[in-house]
């Protein structure tokens, strides 16, 4: 038995040096993405606001405006680059918020136990229920348009996303031995918590924040496309969208179209990514018991 | 030399088990891994022979065999039969019909070995059924087998879950299961291990008294030397893949022909006799991938000379042994 | 007279309505060797980690270096961790998967032994050293190591802390006999060389024999025989010890007579063992 298991490991060790395309793939793309958005000064060819009214609804392939104009004439590449700056900050937002309120809520039940576990337990499933594009909206409806008020709210609403899988590896890895060993050697709860529990769980979280990035992506881009978010001049690739209804209607969809393909983009190389990182996980936890 | 050539070329065709110099190996040409070879083990009808090894040694590797249950990607040579079925050149078909009528094997873990969500009269027919045996005439003999490993109240306990029995109630279900078929050969992988020392006694005392009712052939693997040779008609001594030593039940403690056996044995604290000081042997157990060119054992062995490296040593008679060693005369107890 | 190093008194330890551990008394000398022997539901492993801390005893005291130990307040803990440490049966995983060996056995260096890091890093290599491992194994991950090196390591980081008393829970069971051996005569050696104390938990007589000096039978929660470890070996007193001696294989082994006996002692093991499953190892 214990024989089979350097040859199983050769085996895996080869299959996980050989990395699928698609994550390469995602990976490129978001890298490209990512670099466009923080250079998009530097990169776009026009200032995102200029508009030219004379050269409106150009198709892609127009001199000097690859991916054509929208409806008041702004180049849409350079738009789309700009845009991207706070689409991706947006949801990175959302991520970076609710990953700390999640893991803090998790840790929290998963050491607590009893009554308090269960308290804290009923509320993520209560606001897992709730529709958080729902919250999002009240949230604006309170506090009126604009980025803040949704990204707090999305955040609270993906909370559960990350708290349920925090607590239940918690729990889950806390059982281990060696977790008993820290309480023996006279360690505090939380101090093995953050010191052990924390970083053995960051594969899995980084693979649920990667996929908690995509939805929250699609959320505050439906979010602008209702004309709930961005407020204008500034533009985000929701906003893009929504903008370009009327060009739709007249039959140039390009305007519209090319941040839609955007959005697909990212959200589904984001989800590549996190599948990939979630599987790497389990299977090196396979590997490694 | 002469023995050896003779036993392994021409098992015995009467044998339920005969093994001969399986050699197995995971993946191909150069970065093949080797895990057993040269293994030579037979079982004689209603003989019960020991495979004793410590982990890595190959020892549940070569058991499996005899159900043609290789690793993933593995490839066999040399011979296996059960009954003269060949089982290394069987179809899917062949190995099927072999399990479910020739052959039983008993696990370490009972609770592994058995759905945990449905009853023990289901676990107990669902073989029975397989080989065409009626619904109720399997319920009947399925009390029957649960009244003959003694579990008391067979009628109430076909309808409870496996939960519901100790390990070494369950254990005693398992072995039922596994006499079901009424075998002719009983591969038993650390049967006892996962039980407390009482009911090991409890479960070894179960399995000989049907093992002996129903002259069934018994391979028990252990790493347990003690059990081994408490329970077993000859023990076959298994290091990094290879025998290293047979002898028969009865001799192995008092005239150990292998440094290896020797070794372990002077390792294992006893609570019998005079408390003797443990001597450890120094380094670990080793894979057949890991060890040394020739004997296997030279690089922990206090015997070891430059001959030993030149040829994996050949099985040569020596006592009531078959030993693979080049000095089993300088052994000593 | 030297006090006892650890007196446990009168310790039960109740699981909801099961008595995992009823009316338990022994006292453990400083460099001393108790032996706690039970089958699985005898309570051994819940005494010990009742006296790691692990588990708070329902009623009874356990009384370390002439100290009651009370309240589970952050310096008690730290206190108890100085005179008591604990080694437990699965070495696979006994330590955080993430982290190197010596940074493992470095932590409770930190934590009990303030101090440059540079002192650490010596002390590290002297605990490795002592039970026998090199500086490759330190440098190694636990899934690189085997079995018995990641026991030697864990006995290394119970020893950083220089415990008085090092509760061994089944600490061989899950090694192969020569390793078992190894380890064994490491703790001969080190009991020898740093004059600790070991409370031996095991359900293996033979193991028991050779490593106690005097040891404790346990049964569904009770002690029913104490004494010298040979003695008790020798000539058991309680029908159990006797039942477990004579269940240990060995040549002319009387299966039949063991069965006899077990019943004899059990006169209704249907209700015994399917509670005994319920209940912890």
């Amino acid at each position: 038995m214990t024989l089979t298991i350097p040859a199983l490991r050769a085996a895996t060790a080869g299959r996980r040096r050989r990395r699928p395309l698609g994550v390469t793939l995602a990976v490129a793309f978001l890298a490209l993405a990512t670099v466009t958005a923080v250079l998009a000064p530097v990169l776009a060819p026009h200032p995102p606001d200029a508009t030219s009214l004379l050269n409106s609804l150009a198709p892609p392939g127009t001199e000097g405006h690859p991916l054509g104009t929208d409806s008041t004439g702004r180049d849409v590449l350079s738009r789309i680059m700009y845009g991207a700056r706070l689409s991706l900050l947006a949801p990175l937002g959302v991520v970076l918020l609710s990953g700390l309120l999640g893991t803090a809520v998790g840790l929290l039940a998963a050491r607590a136990g009893g009554w308090a576990d269960a308290v804290l337990s009923r509320g993520m499933d209560i606001v897992f229920a709730f529709p958080s594009l729902l919250l999002a909206m009240l949230v604006v409806a309170v506090f009126g348009p604009g980025l803040t008020a949704p990204i707090c709210a999305l955040a609270v609403g993906y909370t559960p996303f990350v708290g349920r899988v925090v607590r239940s590896m918690a729990i889950q890895e806390g059982a281990r031995p060696y977790m008993e060993c820290y309480r023996v050697m006279g360690f505090g709860e939380w101090s093995v918590a953050l010191r052990h529990l924390l970083p053995n769980m960051l594969p899995v979280l980084l693979a649920q924040s990667a996929l908690a990035f995509g939805y929250a992506l699609v959320d505050l881009a439906a979010l602008s496309y209702l004309g709930l978010g961005v407020r204008p001049p500034d533009a985000d690739w929701g906003s893009m969208i929504a903008e370009a209804r009327s060009a739709i209607l007249q039959g140039e969809p390009w305007s519209g179209l090319l941040p839609g393909l955007a959005v697909i983009l990212t959200v589904v190389s984001v989800n590549v990514l996190g599948e990939h990182l979630g599987g790497a996980v389990s299977g090196k936890q396979r590997a490694g018991t | 030399m002469l023995m050896d050539k003779e036993t392994t070329a021409r098992p015995d065709e009467r044998d339920v088990l005969g093994i001969s110099r399986l050699g197995l190996a995971v993946g191909s040409g150069e970065r093949a891994t080797p895990l057993l070879a040269g293994v030579t083990v037979r079982v004689g009808r209603g003989e019960t022979v020991g495979l004793v090894g410590e982990s890595g040694s190959g020892k549940s590797l070569t058991a499996r065999t005899a159900l043609g249950m290789l690793p993933p990607g593995a490839r066999a040579t040399g011979r296996v039969t059960v009954s003269g079925v060949d089982v290394l050149a069987a179809g899917r078909r062949t190995l099927r019909d072999l399990r479910r009528t020739r052959v039983s094997m008993i696990f370490q873990d009972p609770r592994a070995s058995i759905n945990p969500v449905r009853r023990i009269g289901d676990y107990l027919t669902e073989g029975l059924r397989a080989r065409g045996v009626p619904a109720r005439a399997a319920a009947g003999q399925a009390l029957d087998l649960l009244d003959r490993v003694g579990i008391r109240d067979p009628r109430a306990a076909v309808r409870r879950y496996p939960h519901q029995f100790s390990g070494g109630m369950l254990q005693r279900v398992v072995i039922a299961g596994a006499l079901s078929t009424e075998p002719e050969l009983l591969l038993a992988d650390e049967p006892t291990t996962a039980l407390d020392v009482t009911t090991q006694a409890e479960v070894v005392g179960l399995l000989r008294n049907l093992q002996r009712d129903h002259g069934t052939g018994m391979l028990f693997v252990t790493h347990d030397l003690d059990l081994a040779a408490a329970v077993c008609d000859r023990v076959y001594v298994m290091y990094a893949g290879r025998i290293v030593e047979e002898a028969p039940g009865a001799s192995l403690f008092a005239a150990p022909a292998h440094p290896y056996t020797k070794a372990l044995l002077e390792a294992s604290p006893s609570v019998h006799g005079d408390k003797a000081a443990i001597k450890a042997i120094a380094g670990r157990p080793r894979s057949l991938a890991e060890s040394p060119s020739g004997c296997s054992f030279r690089d922990r062995c206090p015997l070891a000379g430059d001959d030993c490296a030149e040829r994996v040593p050949a099985h040569r008679p020596h006592g009531a042994s078959a030993t693979a060693c080049l000095r089993p005369e300088q052994v000593m107890p | 007279m030297t006090e006892p190093v650890l007196t446990v008194t009168s310790l039960v330890k109740r699981f909801g309505p099961v008595v995992a551990v009823d009316e338990v008394s022994f006292e453990l000398m400083p460099g001393a060797c108790l032996g706690i022997v039970g089958e699985s539901g005898s309570g051994k492993t819940t005494i010990a980690r009742v006296l790691a801390g692990l588990e708070r005893p329902t009623s009874g005291t356990v009384t370390l270096a002439g100290e009651v130990v009370r309240d589970h307040s952050r310096r008690a803990r730290r206190w108890r961790a100085r005179q008591l440490q604990m080694i437990f049966q699965d070495p696979y995983g006994s330590f955080d998967p993430r982290q190197s060996i010596a940074r493992s056995i470095a932590e409770p260096l930190r934590l009990h032994r303030p101090g440059a890091r540079e002192r650490h890093r010596a002390r590290v290599e002297e605990l490795l050293d002592q039970v026998g491992l090199d500086a490759r194994a330190g440098a190694a991950l636990p899934r690189e190591l085997s079995g018995g090196q990641r026991q030697r390591a864990a006995i290394a980081r119970a020893l950083a802390i220089e415990p008085r008393v090092l509760v061994l829970d089944e600490a061989v069971a899950a090694l192969d006999v020569s390793i078992q051996a190894q380890i064994l005569t490491l703790l001969d050696d080190l009991r020898r060389g740093t004059g600790i104390a070991y409370v031996f938990v095991s359900h293996d007589l033979a193991v028991v024999r050779h490593v106690t000096d005097t040891a404790i039978v346990m049964r569904h929660g009770r002690v029913v025989e104490r004494g010298e470890t040979g003695r008790i070996l020798r000539s058991p007193q309680h029908p159990y010890t006797r039942l477990l001696l004579d269940s240990i294989p060995a040549p002319g082994w009387d299966l039949d007579r063991v069965a006899r006996d077990r019943r004899a002692l059990d006169p209704h093991p249907a209700h015994g063992e399917s509670s005994c499953s319920t209940s912890t190892t």
